[in-house]
């Protein structure tokens, strides 16, 4: 408690400044936004300013201390190093407290009293979410400062880890929590008298993170070399792209896509279907979106709100009650609470043709929604169960609307016409996974539409499917026939797509496993991956028995104990284990 | 358990292919003011982070007060007291604050030795740290030290940058504390003034090496000044018995000789000396003299 009081004595001025600052910035930017509806690009930019402030809170506090001298006199006392890092550490996180939390409270707190804007538990949350990533990379900043330079800047690999990983709401929390823990964990691991030598226990802190970074590099490396490929001008992406490729489709019009499956196709109605193709003017359909909103999500996929501009009132979502909550937009005064409670968060998705001034669609997952402004209700139009729709769009006298697993054609005149839920009139299933689709164009035929579906998303990725297009007839009476099928080369060999997995297939596992870790499985990303070729295995075993017999050989000399951890771990992941086992091993072997 | 405050045997430090530390086997017997010196570089510094912990020997084993030194615990550092000649404390921090923080810490706190210290120098309670001079922090920082009751008291280089008076202030509050009388005091300095005042031991380092510890007197006995005329070229150093180092001045020629007897002046006389005359040596010259027979010097010179 001494060395944590007198911690606290030096750190406490920065600290109130720091929170001071915070504090006007919250308030300046709330008055010009709502900071609780903004997008996941602005809560990633409030997160790596957070990250920031601690990753240099952590290096500024421990530089000082890394020296040789101050590491001694703060080491050589009566108190375990692990108590002398808990009053250090603790101070620097109680600053965090002051700096990033309290002032997300006090705004929250002033938006909740003062404001007719939607303050729910989540963005409360938001203050425990931001003081776990400033702690963390104030922890990563720590072992910056104490650490080797050689990997000193591991902590990095953690802090990618909460932007990437799919987590969100209680389970993003749960996942910095993780994150914070492993990275006290490296910075224990060092925290010693000698910190030539990482503790034993501590080391698969530091090594796991380190192989990682080392893996990144050697993709970064592929990433640099695609760079001067590109420079150099004969890059698919950028130059007369190979022809039957996946590039090649992606670059294509509408109607150089259709006519492409329907040219390769033999079935009877091909040629007839190609000249309709060319008379007419293809739509396509599709949203981008690779998310849905979720309950109690921290940030938002797209703001939570839309405006009623005949009204001049805008509507929010709270995802504490499930209901729509107004606010006038000309002077933020309480509007009506719309009753409808929302089985999901609902997104906007404008309006469709006919529709009155102030109307919007609003869709939560397989639920269609009509606000009308008129009538201050809304009512339920599409009820596809819990089968995610992305996007509908109107196509002639049709509506399209493309679920995560089908496409289905509505008639448009009941939309307008009633008030009722509508039934669709034909469903044809996605005849590959959304995640893997890039294009799906039509046209509409007399009885029915031409669907051509284009599946070569990322496809240069190990874990997206082979490329192939595909074109379907499907009819008013709901029947559907496949027309034609035509697989698509791959644009790059398989040593470029599979870079991931032969560096090291054990990191590649680790990552998506760490991607995907507390987070609901999102159907959106749902893809079905190709098996890797031979090649591929061959030479991820050969680069994994190298660095195995490596490490055996380095270490032959060492007792088990220490050995076969390395040699292990080497095994299972490749190169980049080797690279850390090096770079941490150097110190210790030297001293050995 | 050990007699011994400090015992290491066949110890190494070697960093890439250089020794810090060269098979260096020392026992230092607990009480009195044991002096460390040695050039720069000679691995003083590296034997004292290996002895407390702080770097892992390559070869050899370390112990200080009976303890390894790679395991030393926290009550085990209560006895060993530190100072560096940086005098690191936290700066911002007052005195009054500092040294009631480190009275919780060490349990066996001996007020009266703080005070006996810090009554040498002009340092008042409410001051930062950073507010004071260097002597005062020198001072402040060895009443520190003395006050947590070491049995072992380790000064690197601790008047390192003081002027005359703080020297002198340092050492008389070293001296003349009571606190040193339990305790052992590793005392390294380059300043042989000072070692020649307090050290009851002189241990001195080369290249990682032990090459002497004795008393300084029986030290500086070992060592002997010759002043000769000699009209021609004196004999080569290579010839000489117990050569440590010439000088040519004034027309006469200093030789300084180890383990020599009077018998050198007669190895003088066979190589054309005129006269030969023996004198005292101070520790100061002495230790110059030990420490600049290996002294790195270029293979071809102009």
């Amino acid at each position: 408690m001494t060395l944590f009081r007198a911690e606290w004595s030096r750190l406490a001025m920065y600290a109130w400044l720091l929170a001071l600052a915070h504090l006007g910035g919250l308030i300046f930017l709330s008055r010009m936004m709502d900071l609780g509806q903004q997008n996941l690009a602005v809560h990633w930019s409030f997160g790596a300013v957070y990250a920031l402030v601690g990753g240099l809170s952590g290096f500024a506090q421990f530089a000082i201390y890394a020296r040789p001298n101050p590491w001694l006199s703060l080491i050589h006392r009566p108190r375990s190093p692990g108590a002398i890092a808990s009053s250090l550490l603790g101070a620097g996180g109680v600053v965090l407290v002051l700096v990033v939390a309290l002032p997300i409270i006090l705004t929250a707190l002033w938006q909740e009293t003062l404001t007719a804007r939607v303050v729910d538990t989540r963005h409360w949350l938001l203050a425990l979410a931001g003081w776990q990533i400033a702690t963390c990379a104030y922890c990563c900043g720590v072992f910056a400062a104490l650490a080797p330079r050689r990997y000193a800047v591991i902590g990095i690999v953690l802090l990618f880890w909460l932007i990437n990983a799919n987590a969100t709401g209680w389970a993003a929390l749960g996942l910095q929590a993780l994150a914070l823990a492993w990275s006290v964990w490296m910075v224990a691991a060092l925290f010693k008298a000698n910190r030539g030598s990482p503790r034993t226990a501590g080391i698969p802190a530091i090594a796991l993170p380190l192989a990682m970074a080392t893996y990144f590099l050697a993709l970064i490396a592929f990433a640099a070399i695609e760079l001067i490929w590109i420079a150099w001008g004969t890059h698919p992406n950028n130059s007369v792209p190979p022809p039957g490729g996946r590039i090649e489709m992606v670059k294509a019009t509408k109607q150089e896509r259709m006519l492409a499956v329907l040219a390769a196709s033999r079935h009877a109605d091909a040629p007839l279907l190609a000249e309709q193709v060319k008379l007419s003017e293809p739509t396509s359909v599709g949203s981008g979106l690779s998310r849905l909103p979720q309950w109690f999500e921290l940030a938002n996929v797209r703001p939570m709100e839309f405006d009623d501009q005949r009204l001049g009132v805008r509507y929010v979502f709270s995802h504490d009650d499930g209901q729509l909550h107004g606010y006038r937009i000309r002077d933020g005064a309480d509007a009506a609470t719309l009753s409808l409670k929302f089985p999901h968060p609902p997104l906007l998705f404008g309006r469709l043709p006919g529709m009155r001034d102030g109307d919007a669609v609003l869709i939560a997952r397989g639920r269609v929604y009509h606000y009308e402004s008129e009538s201050q209700q809304v009512r339920q139009r599409v009820d596809l169960g819990d089968e995610p729709l992305v996007s509908l769009a109107p196509i002639g006298e049709a509506y399209a609307a493309l679920s995560d697993r089908a496409l289905y054609i509505f008639d448009a005149r009941p939309f307008v016409a009633t008030r009722d839920v509508v039934a669709p009139r034909a469903r044809l299933p996605l005849p590959g996974r959304y995640g893997d689709l890039s294009n799906l164009d039509l046209i509409e035929l007399v009885d029915g539409h031409l669907i051509v579906a284009t599946f070569g998303h990322l496809s240069n990725d190990a874990n997206r499917t082979p490329p192939f297009q595909t074109a379907h007839v499907l009819r008013s009476d709901g029947s559907a026939d496949e027309i034609g099928r035509r697989a698509l080369s791959y644009d790059h060999v398989w040593l470029y797509r599979y870079q991931a997995v032969w560096i090291s297939p054990g990191l590649h596992a680790v990552r998506k496993y760490a991607k995907h870790l507390f987070a609901d499985a999102s159907t959106l990303e749902l893809a079905a991956p190709a098996l890797a070729p031979r090649a591929v295995w061959a030479l991820a075993i050969v680069l994994g028995l190298i660095a195995t017999l490596s490490t055996l050989w380095r270490l032959r000399t060492v007792d088990g104990l220490r050995r076969w951890p390395w040699i292990v771990a080497s095994g299972l992941f490749g190169l980049p284990m080797l690279a850390a086992f090096w770079l941490i091993e150097l110190d210790r072997e030297a001293q050995s | 358990m050990s007699q011994l405050v400090i015992e290491t045997e066949g110890l190494s430090k070697r960093f890439g292919n250089k020794f810090a530390l060269d098979d260096l086997s020392l026992a230092i017997a607990p009480g009195r003011i044991h002096a460390l010196v040695g050039a720069n570089g000679a691995g003083k510094s590296t034997l004292f982070r290996i002895l407390l912990g702080f770097l892992s020997p390559s070869a050899g084993t370390a112990r200080v007060l009976g303890r390894d030194c790679s395991a030393l615990t926290p009550s085990d550092r209560t006895l060993v007291g530190y100072v560096n000649e940086e005098h690191t404390l936290p700066e911002w921090m007052r005195v009054r604050e500092l040294k009631s923080m480190r009275q919780r810490e060490y349990k066996g706190w001996n007020a009266r030795a703080f005070d006996e210290v810090i009554g040498h120098y002009q340092v008042l309670p409410e001051q930062r740290v950073r507010e004071l001079s260097r002597g005062e922090r020198a001072g402040f920082n060895l009443a520190l030290a003395l006050a947590q009751s070491p049995q072992l008291l380790i000064l690197d280089e601790p008047t390192l940058g003081l002027d005359v008076v703080a020297k002198r202030a340092f050492l008389e509050s070293l001296m003349y504390s009571n606190a040193t009388e339990h305790c052992t005091v590793i005392y390294c300095s380059h300043q042989m003034e000072e070692i020649e005042r307090i050290a009851d031991d002189l241990i001195v380092l080369e290249r990682g090496r032990l090459m002497s510890h004795s008393p300084p007197d029986e030290f500086c006995a070992r060592i002997s000044h010759w002043i000769c005329d000699i009209p021609f070229m004196g004999p080569e150093p290579a010839t000489i018995p117990g050569y440590l180092m010439r000088q040519k001045l004034d027309g006469l020629h200093h030789y300084f000789v180890l383990d020599q007897d009077a018998a050198f002046a007669e190895f003088l006389r066979s190589n054309g000396a005129r006269s030969a005359n023996c004198m005292p040596v101070s520790l100061d010259r002495a230790v110059n003299a030990f420490l600049a027979k290996n002294h790195a010097t270029p293979t071809h010179s102009r």
